[in-house]
Formats: structure tokens, sequence, C-alpha cells
């Protein structure tokens, strides 16, 4: 969606198209916090996008990209002020780093992503970005629920070999 | 260095560009990649040092090269302690064959499997009669005579296929699982003298996550298989399977019913694991099984992973084995921060000069004791070790300083009780003070740990 088009819509219009995004996003995070932080969270999502509709540029991706990424970042800045990790990966799945050299760890870790699949990157962002359920993964990406599951676990085996060949050691998974 | 989750490393405008892509999956096009310097440092990273720019590159990729494993060590992935093992053994007799599973275990999520598979009834060698063909006519080239085998009946059948067997899965649903089986091994041996033939599979598969399943075999024997979950705590609880020497304590978990494949968990004890720098891990070293009929097995490594190693016993024999011991440790560490280094003072080509030097790396204290530079340009180290009886220095690895435009070799020897190490490509160091950071450390702890081998 352009610019031009965003501010067509009107307030009703972009809020009933985009407040779903936003509290799917938001509710892959804070899972196991009280419902109300989902909805909390899409509302000051939208409220930020209705009230600063020239915020968005559209060159960096589509109008739902914009709204999931607010999403995340509010949802992840609740989880801090609830002083919790995200519940939405069980404590086995997620993937800390706790070696390595500390100038470079951003760079290579997009690095490694760059070198994943198309599928393979979806995977990630979907599981470890959204903390999104195996079953909505699988609707989304045209698999079955238990090939999510062995694909996220190679995922995590990859990224880990990968990481590790560059110096950087990774916990979990 | 605190933990942190891999995603917080991420930019905005990654996490942005990720978002895109992974919701539009799969219609999204891959879009326009910019040639940025993140792929860039990866393909640096890549170690495809086919540059047009050999500088550049090897600049980038000798930062790197630090983290990387040196020679000799175990490899930087550090192994699952989580075992699932089953409660019983499995084998069935059938028309087909008799069928035995030597082992099956899960070691995380990967699962090792070997299956034997015996068939009788094959045509013996006895069965088979030779006869000379027709005496040749008078002026017959004799060189394409050949003698035939057949059997008292008529000509020989042709030979019975050599059994194979086949490995498969089903889930609690009874629904197949689809799995490669990309790790395998196969054996077969034929014995004409018996007109038997044993056929064997082992497997390793990865990501497998299953605990309750159906192992089926040739699509007509099936054994209900159920893991359970063995508590690492209970490695050391049990003194008929743990034995402690030297400050080290090693734990035993056999893998299968007659031990001969079994895990060996070394760890440090007291002040020994005090001692140990950050990040070390270890193995056992020189490992032999006695079977019931007194006979010594030296045992073969097998998955071996930093902290926890699997053996076995070559060729599986049937006897059930009765005791395990080991001769030693090997205590492995890879310093993300160098702890210390070895000072080098100027020298010219061609000259050598004592060092006198004590680095107490907490397990072992390193005596350098000379350094010398040839007129080549190699640079060496001579240097002594300080430690109990039974304890000596097995690996050490240093950083060099950089030898461009070069092919650097190292080159570690033992030498007398002293450990000499070198780098060529030197030549620009000529006057200069070095230091060398130690980077890789491993030492031997020799002893006796012996156990019953429970199982």
């Amino acid at each position: 969606m352009g610019a031009e088009e965003l501010e067509s819509l009107t307030d009703e219009e972009l809020d009933a198209r985009y407040r779903p995004v936003a509290q799917a996003a938001a509710r892959g995070l804070l899972r196991g916090l009280p419902q109300e932080e989902a909805e909390e969270c899409a509302n000051d999502v939208m409220l930020r996008l209705l009230t600063h509709r020239e915020r968005y540029d559209p060159e960096r991706g589509s109008l739902a990209t914009y709204v999931r990424v607010m999403a995340r970042t509010e949802a992840l800045s609740r989880l801090r002020r609830w002083n919790s990790r995200p519940p939405s990966l069980p404590l086995e799945e997620e993937l800390y780093i706790t070696g390595g050299p500390e100038e470079y760890i951003g760079d290579i870790v997009e690095g490694v992503l760059e070198s994943l699949s198309q599928r393979e990157r979806a995977l990630f962002t979907l599981r470890f970005l959204y903390g999104m359920e195996s079953r909505e993964m699988a609707r989304r990406l045209g698999m079955t629920g238990g090939g999510v599951d062995v694909a996220v676990l190679r995922l995590r085996r990859k990224l880990k070999k990968l990481l590790a060949q560059r110096g950087i050691r990774v916990e979990g998974g | 260095m605190e933990k942190r989750e891999l995603t917080r490393y991420l930019s905005e405008e990654t996490v942005a560009r990720l978002t895109e892509e992974a919701f539009s999956f799969p219609a999204a096009e891959t879009g326009k990649r910019k040639a940025s310097r993140l792929l860039a440092l990866a393909a640096c990273l890549a170690l495809v040092v086919a540059a047009v720019n050999f500088d550049t590159v090897y600049a980038a990729v000798r930062e790197f090269l630090y983290f990387f494993p040196g020679s000799g060590a175990a490899g930087e992935e550090t192994a699952s302690l989580e075992y699932w093992l089953p409660t019983q053994e499995y084998a069935a007799a059938t028309e087909g064959g008799e069928y035995f599973v030597s082992y099956l275990y899960r070691r995380g999520d990967v699962l090792s499997l070997r299956v034997e598979k015996k068939v009788t009834g094959l045509p013996k060698e006895e069965d088979r009669h030779f006869e000379e063909v027709p005496p040749l006519l008078e002026g017959e080239d004799s060189s394409g005579a050949m003698t035939l085998p057949y059997t008292e009946n008529g000509p020989a059948a042709p030979d019975r296929a050599l059994p194979e067997l086949s490995i498969a899965f089903r889930d609690e649903n009874g629904a197949e699982l689809d799995l490669p089986q990309d790790e395998r091994r196969v054996f077969a041996v034929h014995d004409e003298t018996e007109g038997t033939a044993v056929f064997a599979q082992e497997l390793e598969m990865e990501d497998f996550i299953w605990e309750r399943f159906t192992l089926v075999l040739d699509g007509e024997v099936e054994f209900p298989v159920e893991l359970f979950k063995v508590d690492p705590e209970s490695y050391a609880l049990s003194r008929s399977v743990t034995a402690s020497c030297a400050g080290y304590r090693l734990s035993l978990l056999p893998l299968n019913e007659n031990g001969t494949r079994f895990a060996l968990i070394p760890a440090p004890e007291a002040d020994r694991a005090e001692a140990a720098p950050a990040g070390s891990y270890w193995q056992a070293l020189w490992v032999e099984a006695v079977g019931e009929s007194g006979n010594a097995y030296p045992a073969e490594t097998v998955n071996s992973r930093p902290g926890c190693q699997e053996f076995y016993i070559p060729g599986l024999p049937e006897e059930r084995m009765v005791s395990v011991s080991a001769g030693g440790i090997l205590e492995s560490t890879r310093y993300e921060k160098p702890p210390a280094a070895i000072k080098v003072p100027a020298l010219e080509p061609g000259e050598e000069k004592t060092l006198d030097q004590r680095i107490d790396l907490g397990n072992i204290v390193l005596l350098p004791q000379a350094a010398g530079l040839t007129p080549e340009g190699e640079l060496w180290v001579r240097l002594a070790w300080e430690g109990e009886e039974g304890r000596r220095l097995n690996q050490l690895d240093l950083r060099w300083p950089d030898a461009p435009k070069e092919t650097w070799i190292s080159h570690n020897t033992l030498q007398e009780g002293a450990f000499l190490l070198s780098h060529n490509g030197m030549a620009a160091q000529a006057g200069k003070k070095t230091s060398l950071p130690v980077t890789f450390l491993s030492l031997v702890q020799e002893g006796q740990w012996s156990f019953p081998a429970a199982g």
C-alpha cells in the first residue's frame, strides 16, 4: 500500500483491517500473560498508526509488515515491564548467544540468516520473532504440523552449527 | 558475556525485511537484495578465499580463524547428555529369518539403531559340483576352455539373493514416519559352508523426537518401542556405574543389554573442577571392556563429542561385558579470551634465546624454555610443563603473528619431554618482540577407572 492510499483510508477502515494483524502478532509473543496485554498492545499500535500515518515508509515493506514490527516491538517492551522472558517459546526452544566477538555478533547473525533458504527464514521469523504456534505456521507455509516441528528442530541445529563455525557460541535448542 | 536471545541482535531493518518475506511466503518475490556489507562479510566467513583482492578477504577471515577449532580439538558442539533408552531387548524369529536389535537408543534427538537379520537355508558350497568341459578335439584352441559349475540336477540355480533388510518407523497413531536414512551402514556376511547369511544395518537418524513408535522390519516384523529418559543426575549416584581417580569421575551408561555399546561421561571433581578453565570438556582415553569369557576388548569411539562419548566393542560380540576400564582422561579447553601469552624477545634470523617464563593456566603450568628464529623465517618456541605425576601436556595452540601472502604452516611436536611449536613465514618478526597468546590447551590425566558394566 502506498502512502497516498494509506491517507485515503478512514480511521475505521484502517482499524478494521490492521487491528487483527497487530493482535495476532502480539498474541504470539505475549502468550502466557493476561489476554488484556495483547489487546492493549494492539491498541497502542493502532493509536500510533492512526496518529502518525506519515511515519510509514512503503519502501521498507507493506503496511502489514509495519504493523507487525510495531506490535512486536511493543510486545517485547511489555514483556520487559513484566520482567518476563517471551513465554511463547518453551525454554528448551529459545536460542541464546553466550559467546563470540561482541562487535561482530549482529553482523554475523544477519549474515547467517541471509544464507538460509527462503523457507528457513520464514520458519525462523514466524517461530522465533513472532512466537507463532506450529499449527498456524503449517497453515501459512503449506506444511503439516509435524513437518513444522521437525523443520524448526533442523533449523535450530543448523543455526547453532553455522554460528559456531563463525565463532559464536549458542545455547539452547 | 551475558546470555542474550539471538533475536535481540537483529536490527529493526532486518526484522522488517524478515517479516515482509515470511508473511508473504511463498508468493513473495525475494526482492532486490542490496549488495550489502553483510553479504560481503558472510562471503568472507565462508572461507572462500578466492577473492580478487586477497588481502582484504584474508584480513577478514584471519580475524575469525581464531575462533575455529584447532587441529585435534574434538569439535565445537556440546553433546546432549539426554539419553532415552528402552527397557527391553527386541528379537523375533520368522520364516524369513531371525531378527535382533543390537542396540536402540536416543541421544538428544538422534536415534542410534542397529538391527541384525540372520537367514538360514541358503545354498551351501558342497551342493555345487564342478566338471571339466569335454576334451578338446584335435587342433581346437584351448585358450577359451573354462570350468563350469553346475549341480547334480543340472545347471546351477542362480545364487539366492543375499537377504536385505528394510527398516521403517510408525508413530503412535500408526502413520508411517517419512524419515531420511542418510546415515546408514550396511554389513553382510555370507557363510557358504553353513548356508547362512547375516545382514546388519546401523542407522543414525537426526531430528528423531519420538519416544513411542513402532519399529518395522521388512514390512512384517513389528516392535513397539517405548524409550525412557535417563536422569543424568543418576549417573553419579550409583556406585556401580561410577569410578573416581586422580580427581576425575567417570560415569558409565550402558546403551544395550550386553554392554557392547556404552557412553562414558567424565567430569572433574572438587579441586580439579575449580582449577579447570571455563569451557573445558573431557573425554575418556584407552577404554577397554572385559567379557564373561575373560577376553579383553579394546573399545572404539563413535559419536565422539566433547563431554560425552559413546563407545562400542568392534564386532559387537554376543557375550556380556562384565567390566569396563579407562586409562586416561583428556581435558581440553578452547579459550575465548587467551589467559596468558608466551613472550618472545627480539630475535635475528638464525638466533635463539633462552626463556625463563612460568605460565600458570590453573590446571597446568607451562615453562617456556627457549625461542628461536631460523634463517628461513620459522619462529619456534620450546616449552616444558610442570605438573603432577601422570599429568602431561597433550596439545597447545598459540596465536601467531600474521603471515600475509604466505601459506602458513604450524608444527607442534613432542621431543624429549618438551613441546616444540613453530610457525613459518615469520621473517618479518626479525628484531621485534612478539607475544604468542595461548588459544587452546589439552592435557592428559592418567589413571585407572574401572567399574562393573551394568546392564
